[in-house]
């Protein structure tokens, strides 16, 4: 890039256009990461609690489920060595947002089914899922997140009502492998 | 008439410095070189120059052992791109 070159009006508004792009499709491609990790954790933990409910009959091995936040969170700091140096972004702080608010409304929810008042909690799960992800989907403007989230919260809602036990686990395992195809999609978008 | 372009943004490696800070917090100088092609001793001179102005601010510190420079643009910067951006497309219009 040569810092004496002079431009015309056009070529500069194209510079600052795609540069604009690059940077956002940088920050995309991260989010896609982010998006594989939690959703490969989602698959792995739902088949886990799954195979170990439905053989045991014991549905004390839904505490597996507090294990995916540091699972999640180590696999994200495993992989950020291979991100170049992203800059900060609202973009990014949105999205860092919207996940947090929704891992918190979960542990909540969570505590209260446990310990307090018994609820249907898969549902209630699955539907701030798909919220979540929809709303990852507006902040990036990507068409593909928001609607996989939408089928993810509408689509799951449904679905819990007429599964029961056990078997709701396997639509959380469809929900994660909804967020890793998410992830897949958006990476290879943003290739 | 037309609105004279700002002379220290109507250079392609300042203005596409000052295009990626303005749509993020921070951004470093491995990330800025990265995008820019530019390097490293241009990029800082060009960085200077900014800074200088008050368009940018510019960071200097450490991750982990190693030493970080971060930059990001100021209210001052900011408020000079959307304007060179408003005098640009009234070129644009007026040759249009």
């Amino acid at each position: 890039m040569d810092n004496d070159k002079k431009m015309t009006a056009q070529e500069s508004l194209a510079l600052i256009a795609e540069t604009m792009n690059n940077n956002r499709r940088d920050i995309l491609r991260d989010s896609a990461r982010h998006f594989v990790i939690w959703g490969a954790c989602i698959v792995v933990f739902a088949l886990a609690v799954y195979l170990l409910w439905s053989g045991t009959g014991n549905p004390a091995w839904n505490w597996l489920w507090f294990g995916i936040t540091p699972v999640g969170y180590l696999g994200v700091w495993l992989t950020k060595d291979n991100v170049p140096s992203l800059p900060k972004s609202e973009l990014g702080r949105m999205m860092g947002m919207v996940w947090i608010v929704y891992g918190v409304f979960c542990l909540c929810l969570c505590l209260v089914g446990i310990f307090i008042m018994p609820m249907r909690l898969t549902q209630l799960v699955v539907l701030m899922l798909g919220m979540a992800e929809s709303m990852s989907g507006a902040v990036l403007r990507s068409w593909p997140v928001a609607i996989g989230g939408l089928m993810l919260g509408v689509g799951g809602v449904v679905l819990t009502m007429l599964l029961a036990g056990d078997a709701q686990v396997l639509l959380l395992a469809f929900g994660g492998a909804l967020l890793l195809a998410t992830g897949i999609v958006v990476k290879l978008q943003y290739k | 008439m037309l609105p004279k372009l700002d002379p220290l943004l109507h250079s392609e490696l300042r203005l596409a410095l000052m295009s990626i800070l303005a749509g993020v917090e921070q951004a470093d100088f491995t990330y800025l070189k990265e995008q820019t092609g530019a390097t490293s001793g241009n990029l800082s001179v060009q960085l200077d120059k900014l800074a200088t102005a008050g368009y940018i601010a510019v960071e200097k510190g450490f991750r982990g052992k190693m030493p970080r420079t971060t930059c990001s643009i100021t209210p001052m910067g900011l408020g000079a791109f959307r304007a060179y951006v408003e005098a640009l497309k009234e070129y644009i219009q007026a040759s249009g």
